[in-house]
């Protein structure tokens, strides 16, 4: 830990902004992010690192490990009143087998943590960086934002099934998937 | 077996959409595949949906399918002190369907449960603007799914509720209307006759004169729709429609740091319709010199007394207090009771309801609707329209005969003392339809020439012997002259309450002494207990009957009541009034509203009036 994201309100050892003050049009700046860079000095290719989550998930003892591979974005509770978890809302999970199954795609999974015991379990990093490019919210809005990483593999990580819905499935087929037909563009 | 249910079902649908292809023959050579998408949705939805129920044996299908459909373009440019404030042309289309459970007497329609209206989740929303068919389908098959879901949890909810009613209503939610085939070509919009945006700079440039108002917006709002509706009776509608408007506000501050504002309005049928920058720019001085006069005039008293409303301000008050009374239908069970009191203090409750064949105004009126006029001596009308939101034909109706109720305007849903809509289920932006005026014409076969009824004013005030006497000029329309919705929620939320019991807002209000026949302006004042029971008891009415433009709110809480009255283009349903001078024996008026708030520290910064 060397430094803050700082704004112009100042913290007790932190007394200048380093220009991170930001906000969307109309609210108050607050320290944010700009371009997250994360770089590892360890790091593995990415064929190797399947090779470590299946290690890890034998030496666990599991049945299965998961491989996310996008997400939908998430959030974190960083006030005091509320407990300091995280939750990640990924898109495409797979389920990968140590015993050599084909990965099995699954849904309705949430990550869930908190941001310090979660990510000292990371265990390797990929040696490919991604960027991702978005808009990232907060008390002072909406501002855009990237991260870039390597891929990550840990050791542990708390997932939660999705909120389900109980609505019905709309009672009629799509119309261009009816069986009997009616109509159709002339 | 399979087989033969599959081909029985084909033959159904083949006689169902057999109307409907036959109508769509009809159809100009156009790229619109809207109503074609409609029609093939319908079909389906008429003969294939349907919800088992656990433990019940009959699945339920709806008994009434409709789809309405509004594309609008809009072009909207704002301007103050002589600069552009924005600039927009936008294109849009909305959708909305409808899917009702149970039968004519008793469905799904009609309850306000304890969520409240759940207008717009689920069976609401924008489509895409192409006019194409396979997607505007697929939005038409999901929204239909919905709606028939929300229709059966609605009917189930109502039921249970009207079950526990010592007493049920004996009138049907839902009135049967014959179908109604009208298209209409579509309407290619003229935007460029004009040059909007610098007209815009050029009147609202007429302003600068006056460097005590703090805030002013001049907007142009000019719109063209074309509306479809379809439904599963066999109405099949495309119909165009279109208006222009100027609407102006303007703000200041007395030097007792009392908030004044002003407006001013035009309307018209098409965007060519609309006043030029000359004429524009007298009626926005005449609203700025009048504001500054506001400004130096004295605060109201209270008084109790004659007034006199001239026609310009006495058209806008029948809007207020018709509005409401002549809606015949009746409104939707609630759930809770506090929903029925909101909207009686709102006066959206008829007053005139179950009183058929009554005296209702003095004896010498005669009060119509008609949706299908055009005119007023050489003035044009903005309210009328051919077929109502609802699709039913519109219909002239005569509301009071030599004083009497003698009709109520309808919508599809029935009230108590009518069944069959007349035409005047209205909308503006696929809100729910509800009975609203047109053009409404406000006669009596007793009048007085201005001269003879001021006279007659001033005699009354003798005879009270008053030192003064008012004269109402103009009424404010606070949707307009307020520029912040902060200022006209708290306006509402000081205001609203008394509208259903008759409290009006008066903006030009003059004393006038008998004696000398001086005149004197006043500022901030409100009327009491301006209600239809007032009007029933007019002193005299005038000859010089005016024709007054507006625009009804479609808000919710507003529609239908008192505060109708006040809208805008912007939410606006056209609507005209045509109303002479009315002298009142006596009402009551409250001085001073508004609270002082504290003037700008410093003077206003140099501006030129011309720019």
């Amino acid at each position: 830990m060397k430094n803050f994201e700082m704004s112009r309100s100042p913290l007790v050892g932190f007394p200048r902004s380093n220009g991170h003050g930001r906000r969307q049009l109309g609210a108050t700046p607050v320290s944010r992010q700009g371009n997250l860079i994360v770089q590892s000095s360890k790091t593995v290719s990415n064929a190797e690192l399947r090779a470590k989550l299946i290690e890890l998930i034998k030496a666990q003892g599991k049945p299965y490990g998961l491989l996310i591979d996008d997400i939908a974005g998430g959030f974190t509770f960083t006030g005091r009143g509320q407990p300091q978890a995280f939750q990640v809302l990924p898109l495409v999970v797979y389920k990968v087998f140590p015993d050599g199954r084909p990965d099995e795609l699954v849904r309705g999974v949430d990550i869930v943590g908190t941001p310090l015991a979660a990510l000292t379990k990371i265990v390797a990093t990929g040696d490919t960086t991604e960027v991702f490019n978005g808009y990232c919210g907060a008390e002072s809005g909406s501002v855009p934002v990237s991260a870039a990483s390597p891929a990550i593999l840990t050791s542990e990580l708390e997932v939660q099934k999705k909120e389900s819905s109980t609505d019905r499935p709309p009672i009629l087929p799509p119309p261009a998937h009816d069986e009997i037909k009616t109509g159709g563009q002339q | 077996m399979k087989r033969a249910e599959r081909m029985a079902g084909l033959m159904l649908l083949l006689v169902s959409i057999g109307p409907g292809a036959a109508a769509g023959a009809q159809v100009p050579q156009d790229n619109d595949h809207t109503l074609q998408a409609m029609r093939d949705e319908m079909a389906r939805a008429k003969t294939r949906l349907e919800l088992k129920i656990p433990n019940i044996e009959q699945p339920v299908r709806p008994y009434y399918v409709e789809y309405r459909l509004l594309d609008v373009e809009i072009r909207e440019v704002v301007a103050e002190f002589g600069t552009l404030f924005t600039s927009t042309h936008i294109r849009n289309r909305v959708m909305n369907v409808e899917a009702r459970v149970g039968s004519y007497r008793l469905d799904s329609s009609n309850f306000v449960g304890e969520e409240g209206f759940r207008g717009f989740i689920g069976p609401s929303g924008q489509v895409g603007i192409d006019r194409d068919y396979d997607s505007l389908r697929q939005d038409l098959w999901i929204a239909t799914d919905q709606a028939f879901k929300q229709a059966v949890e609605t009917y189930s909810r109502k039921q249970a509720y009207l079950s526990s009613l010592a007493r049920q209503s004996d009138i049907d939610d839902f009135s049967k209307a014959g179908p109604v085939q009208l298209i209409e070509p579509l309407e290619t919009p003229d935007w460029t006759s004009r040059n909007w945006d610098q007209e815009a700079r050029d009147t609202s440039a007429a302003l600068r004169a006056f460097s005590e108002i703090h805030e002013s917006r001049v907007t142009y709002y000019l719109v063209y729709a074309t509306e479809y509706l379809l439904t599963s009776e066999g109405t099949e509608i495309r119909q165009n429609r279109r208006f222009a408007a100027i609407e102006a506000g303007m703000s200041a501050l007395a030097d007792d740091g009392v908030p004044l504002n002003h407006f001013y309005a035009a309307y018209a049928a098409r965007p060519t319709g609309l006043p030029d920058v000359e004429t524009v720019r007298k009626g926005l001085n005449i609203a700025g010199t009048e504001l500054m006069a506001l400004r130096a005039a004295p605060p109201a008293p209270d008084y109790t007394g004659p007034v006199l409303f001239e026609a310009r301000a006495a058209a806008p008050v029948l809007a207020q207090v018709l509005g409401p009374a002549v809606n015949g239908s009746r409104p939707p069970i609630s759930f809770s009771p506090v929903m029925e009191q909101l909207l009686s203090g709102l006066g959206g409750k008829s007053d005139w309801v179950t009183r058929l064949g009554a005296r209702v105004l003095p004896a010498s009126v005669t009060v119509v609707d008609d949706p299908g006029a055009k005119e007023f001596s050489g003035t044009p009308l903005i309210g009328g329209y051919a077929v109502d939101s609802e699709g039913v034909r519109a219909q002239k109706v005569t509301l009071v005969e030599n004083g009497n109720l003698k009709g109520e305007l309808m919508s599809r849903r029935p009230g108590p003392d009518s069944a069959q809509s007349n035409g005047h289920g209205r909308a503006a932006f696929l809100n729910d339809a509800k009975p609203t005026m047109s053009n409404l014409f406000f006669s009596s076969a007793e009048t007085l020439p201005p001269a003879d009824l001021k006279k007659k004013f001033l005699e009354s005030c003798r005879a009270e012997k008053l030192s003064y006497c008012l004269v109402v000029r103009e009424m404010d329309n606070p949707a307009l002259s307020l520029l912040h919705q902060e200022d006209f929620s708290e306006l509402l939320a000081s205001y609203g309450g008394g509208a259903g019991s008759g409290d009006r807002l008066p903006l030009v209000v003059y004393r006038v002494y008998p004696e000398s026949g001086r005149e004197e302006m006043m500022r901030g004042s409100r009327i009491i207990g301006l209600n239809s029971r007032a009007l029933r008891n007019l002193a005299a009415i005038g000859n010089d009957s005016f024709v007054y433009n507006y625009m009804q709110s479609q808000d919710n809480g507003f529609a239908g009541t008192a505060l109708g009255a006040f809208g805008s283009a912007r939410s606006g349903l056209p609507a005209s009034v045509v109303a002479p001078s009315l002298l009142f024996g006596e009402l009551e008026v409250r001085g001073a509203r508004g609270e002082a708030k504290r003037l700008p520290l410093l003077p206003p910064p140099p501006m030129s009036a011309k720019k």
